[in-house]
């Protein structure tokens, strides 16, 4: 082998791979016919591209990977929808609540296999609807990302205090954790389907437990709607596995949900309620 | 693009992922939740794709970037074990794949089979050459995915066909 081959075996490649212009792969041909060497490296790399297509697998997605993305890809699709469409409602025309309300529940009407509205029998659109269905979707969120495992702000109490002043939301109030819930994650982005936070604790048990506040000053949680827990009266849901918990306090509306029913929600709704009302 | 031809899009890539995803993480399991978790990501940041741009490669890109990230995390949680070194970027970076023994030890495991020769490859030369020779994409689109010059994917691709031909030396050509 001489310098020139040393030199050559580079472009070698590329003259595989039909990627020299007209001159230089005449060089390159007038070198092979006068180098067994490098005539020699030629065929042995063209025998190595052959095993390389010939004999390595061709894998395709297994058909219940490609269920099980469709499946989550639509979720994942309706959860922005439905975050994309509170945006529209707060950065447009400012429509009185109950429109806003009718809108969100003609769409969760469209795109939620969980139809709410017919379940209570009613005939008006239920005002808590969105909220109910916000706070789920924020949850679904929040756990694929605990699962994820996307990467955590270091200091956690500072992206509170960042959040308070930046969205006027009282964060600062909000559960710190204790023994039995552990804050893992501030989320301060959208919650509820508005500018707010989502503050995600891992219980003792491993679940995923969330709670969303937003600046909500005109919103009222209907009384009547309210299960009476201890001095409050929070309105505890539950959708598939997981319940939540929907309560005003202050400016803010809060949304409480974990994989639990709905006495267990009270005894946690509890514990959380008192942390943030005596902070 | 609208949000369902994206995600259909996206999911008309699924295979090539999923094959990709194989590679990367060397066994079915991990490939797929490596696909879907690239698909939830990709949906998720979509706003930060330009419209005309590749979308096959943006994709891959964020694949790419989770299994390091998953790796990385692993490694550290692990004590630390015996490892194939990791290359520089640098083009010229001349550090060898294998010390003449444990050459012989993964020639013994390679056996001959190329699929088990590239998985002994360091990440960066594999990713590079299934990429550009297997899959038959172009040096701008893998350069794109790994994140480096067009000069650094063809000189890994080189070097590791080299150190891919020291595996099999054995046995091939059949």
């Amino acid at each position: 082998m001489t310098d020139d081959c040393a030199d050559l075996r580079f472009r070698l490649m590329l003259f595989r791979r039909g990627e020299l212009d007209a001159a230089e792969a005449e060089a390159v041909r007038a070198h092979l016919a006068t180098c067994p060497d490098c005539t020699a490296e030629l065929a042995a790399e063209r025998e190595l591209d052959r095993r390389l297509v010939g004999e390595t697998p061709a894998w395709s997605a297994p058909p219940e990977l490609r269920g099980a993305v469709s499946e989550r890809l639509a979720r994942e699709g309706r959860a922005r929808r439905l975050r994309r469409w509170g945006r529209a409602v707060r950065g447009g025309v400012r429509r009185p609540l109950i429109a806003a309300a009718l809108g969100a529940a003609a769409m969760l009407l469209a795109v939620t296999s969980v139809n709410m509205l017919a379940a209570r029998g009613r005939q008006q659109p239920d005002p808590l609807a969105v909220p109910l269905a916000e706070a789920a979707s924020g949850y679904r969120r929040s756990v694929l990302e605990q699962q994820l495992g996307l990467p955590e702000p270091d200091d956690l109490s500072k992206v509170l205090k960042e959040l308070q002043q930046r969205l006027s939301v009282p964060t600062t109030t909000a559960f710190p954790g204790d023994a039995d819930l552990t804050l893992v994650h501030v989320d301060p982005t959208d919650a509820l389907g508005r500018p707010g936070a989502i503050l995600v604790y891992r219980s003792r048990e491993g679940h995923v437990v969330t709670l969303q506040i937003v600046r909500a000053p005109e919103f009222q949680v209907p009384r009547e709607r309210g299960t009476p827990v201890g001095r409050f009266r929070p309105v505890i849901t539950r959708q598939q596995d997981v319940s939540t918990a929907l309560w005003k306090q202050g400016n803010a509306l809060y949304a409480l949900s974990a994989p639990v029913d709905e006495s267990a929600m009270a005894g946690i709704y509890l514990k959380v309620r008192l942390g943030t009302s005596n902070p | 693009m609208s949000p369902p031809d994206f995600e259909q899009e996206t999911l008309g890539l699924l295979d090539p992922l999923y094959r990709f995803a194989r590679w990367l993480t060397g066994s079915d399991p991990d490939a797929r939740d490596l696909a879907q978790d690239t698909l939830v990501l990709a949906l998720r940041s979509r706003e930060q794709f330009t419209p005309g741009t590749n979308l096959r490669a943006w994709l891959f890109r964020i694949a790419r970037n989770r299994y390091l990230d998953l790796r990385h995390r692993q490694r550290r949680e692990q004590v630390a074990g015996p490892d194939v070194p990791e290359p520089s970027d640098r083009a010229d970076d001349p550090a060898p794949f294998f010390g003449d023994q444990e050459l012989g030890r993964v020639q013994g495991l390679v056996r001959g089979d190329i699929s088990r020769a590239l998985a002994a490859l360091p990440e960066p030369y594999r990713t590079a050459i299934v990429l550009a020779d297997i899959e038959g994409w172009t040096w701008e689109e893998v350069a794109a995915i790994l994140g480096v010059p067009i000069g650094t994917v063809q000189s890994r691709v080189f070097r590791g066909r080299r150190a891919l031909r020291t595996l099999l030396k054995d046995y091939a050509p059949r």
